[in-house]
């Protein structure tokens, strides 16, 4: 058994643990909008459910502190524009018909959540809606008097109420094969008793986020377990060149980088100047979160910092609007307060300092329309799965619902033809037992590394705007060749102590991982595309050579294989002649 | 960051170290919350809304700015 990286270990000590063994025909790691939703769609369709959560399912990762809004396609909308729009915000570089079947599925979703209880904003009996930026006509439709939390929180005991079963506070560390290589289970450990868990499962669904680097605030856990250690199985990884960098505050967590424009406020440079105008005089402020990103990136490589936005040009009505929709509910109003009571300032008077952040990886686990794997028994859902590049206001919880619900109940077919076909599932013991030794390989290295210690210096190498916001040839091979520096050099010195400084440490190692896929697949795309992906040497885009995704996986000497996989455009409605249409339309290309 | 839980308010209810996302609130042998992992904390409120009795305060910003924005080539950093 190899490690993330291929190294085979010798000589390791043979201990056997003890293992606490739970069972379920679907197993679902993560509680996100993806794995709670899966677990409420296999447990209808008749399978036992465990779900584990490292931390909390529901309140842990993105999906409690998400803003609530979410795409939606009601009866009377056009599913064909929807599609189109959605395609060519990600450049054609989506699977259309994932697209068309999240807008499909998710009127249905939204009769659910009314069936739970969760209304919706309406007026004179109509839903209302706001436009999703980045998009010309698709509607967010936004939870009235709740919010995402509320909604997560429901679908936990929802799913329970159906005998899902919630295994809270383990961390899974790797999947678990049969001798068949088809997946039927995980190992994790207890984030708070230590103790070491097999789940034995039918099927097997990784349904955590993609991946970040500790960034900002509410991005700092997403560590990426997920997809790498699907990836470590044997499954392919698409989209690695991908990420997303969003402008966010520098000292505390706000929503609010898309709303606050659409509302008149405007960003400004440290010489005091509005300085979209020059980037993109037609949108100007209301641009897409990239083209801010990057504006804001090439203002501070000239000096011109602190980038901070100005409220205090918002009309009084829409300063208004905004608290009601965004800090007028769950932490942020504690938030305000106390900005206001110990810093002096108040976040919807004041103009306060923002910054471009690494919010997380666009990778994710390739899978086709029902949310299958290529590897038997392994599904993916939220994030973990490929959903599109373009982050979208709304797209992200309507897909994760989309591909938790589809994966949930293909998960539950495939358990019940296992329990058929082969009467139960098997587990390699084996391969549960090499990934325990490796996962506390860190406990036994004496003096070495600390993984935030590593963390902090991968943040070094990573987060400088001309590296992954601004790209270039020359940067990109500089960060890698630090990244495989580390990886080379200080990855095997990684220590830890207890059971948090293991789990700490398997997410370095992760981290490492996916900064060197990403910085080697951003090298082989050497073309740009509007509001996705930005090379400054290959400044336009090049559609004989890249009109198609990239795939990594494991190759067999444990390094990462990378191949190309070509678009289907003749089974979509849509094909990329639009773009010129679209560039037009789009305007704003870079002012240096 | 988190600052402080309050021992004297704390009833040991055990919900802010069920739903911190980052685990960093364990329960002491007397039963009360405390503190384990301060520099872990997300600042995402969660302990201090969730709490019954509101014996936690959680400071707005966190102790380690995050870094997001250092600038590589101009050497350059924000104040």
């Amino acid at each position: 058994m190899a490690d993330l990286f291929g190294r085979k270990e010798a000589g390791m000590k043979r201990e056997l643990p003890a293992w606490n063994v739970l069972q379920s025909d679907v197993l679902i790691v993560g509680g996100g909008f993806g794995g709670l939703w899966a677990a409420l769609r296999a447990s209808a369709c008749g399978s036992s459910v465990v779900l584990v959560d490292k931390s909390f399912a529901g309140k842990s990762g993105h999906s409690f502190f998400a803003s609530g809004a979410r795409m939606v396609l009601l009866p009377e909308d056009n599913v064909d524009e929807y599609v189109r729009q959605i395609a060519l915000g990600n450049e054609w570089l989506v699977e259309q018909d994932m697209v068309r079947a999240v807008f499909e599925g998710s009127y249905a979703r939204l009769k659910d959540l009314e069936s739970f209880g969760l209304m919706f904003r309406k007026k004179n009996g109509s839903y209302t809606s706001t436009k999703a930026r980045g998009t010309q006509s698709v509607r967010n439709l936004w939870l009235e008097n709740a919010t995402a939390a509320d909604e997560v929180t429901i679908l936990r005991k929802l799913a329970i109420s159906r005998g899902a079963q919630f295994v809270d506070h383990v961390c899974i560390y790797d999947l678990v094969k049969d001798e068949d290589n088809g997946v039927t289970g995980a190992v994790g450990i207890g984030v708070k008793d230590s103790r070491n868990y097999l789940f034995r499962a039918g099927s097997v669904i990784v349904a955590t986020n993609s991946g970040s680097y500790r960034g900002h605030h509410l991005a700092c856990e997403l560590q990426g377990t997920g997809p790498f250690m699907a990836y470590n199985t044997g499954a392919r990884i698409k989209n690695p060149e991908f990420h997303y960098i969003n402008i966010r505050p520098v000292r505390h967590e706000l929503e609010g980088s898309g709303i606050l424009p659409a509302m008149g406020a405007r960003w400004v440079n440290g010489s005091g100047a509005y300085f979209m105008e020059r980037y993109d005089p037609e949108l100007r402020d209301r641009a897409p979160s990239s083209r801010i990103v990057m504006a804001a990136a090439k203002e501070a490589l000239k000096g011109n910092v602190p980038i901070t936005i100005d409220v205090k040009s918002m009309a009084d009505e829409e300063r208004e609007r905004f608290r009601v929709l965004m800090v007028s509910h769950g932490w942020q109003p504690i938030l305000r307060e106390k900005c206001r009571r110990e810093k002096g300032y108040d976040i919807l008077n004041d103009n306060i300092e923002w910054q471009p952040a690494y919010e997380s990886n666009k990778l994710g686990i390739d899978a086709d329309c029902a949310c299958k794997t290529s590897l038997r028994g392994l599904f993916a859902a939220g994030m973990a799965r490929t959903l599109g590049i373009n982050p979208f206001t709304g797209w992200s919880i309507a897909a994760c619902t989309w591909s938790g619900y589809t994966a949930g109940e293909s998960a539950a077919r495939h358990a019940m033809e296992e329990n058929e076909n082969k009467g139960g599932r098997r587990v390699d013991f084996g391969s549960a037992q090499a990934s325990h030794e490796l996962f506390f390989q860190p406990l036994r290295v004496g003096s070495g590394v600390e993984p935030d210690e590593l963390v902090r210096r991968l943040q070094e190498i990573l987060f400088p705007a001309d590296v992954l916001i601004i790209m270039t040839e020359s940067k990109l091979k500089a960060a890698l060749d630090e990244v495989l520096m580390l990886k080379s050099g200080q990855l095997s010195q990684l220590r830890a102590q207890g059971t948090r400084g293991l789990i700490k440490a398997r997410e370095t190692q992760t981290m490492i991982l996916s900064a060197e896929m990403t910085l080697r697949a951003a090298l082989m795309r050497k073309e740009t595309r509007e509001n996705i992906f930005y090379r400054e040497d290959f400044p336009a885009p090049d559609d004989s050579n890249w009109l198609k995704w990239i795939i990594a996986e494991k190759g067999k000497d444990g390094e990462i294989s990378y191949s190309t996989r070509e678009i289907p455009f003749e089974t979509y409605r849509f094909k990329p002649e639009l773009r010129a249409h679209v560039q037009t339309n789009c305007a704003g290309q870079f002012v240096k | 960051m988190i600052r402080s839980i309050n021992r004297d308010v704390c009833i040991g209810c055990t919900i802010c170290a069920e739903f911190c996302p980052g685990d960093v609130i364990e329960m002491d042998h007397s039963g009360k919350a405390h503190i384990a992992y301060p520099m872990d904390c997300w600042t995402c409120f969660s302990c201090e809304t969730a709490c019954p009795v509101k014996a936690i305060d959680v400071h707005p910003f966190r102790k380690v700015k995050p870094m997001a924005w250092p600038i590589s080539s101009a050497g350059k950093k924000p104040a």
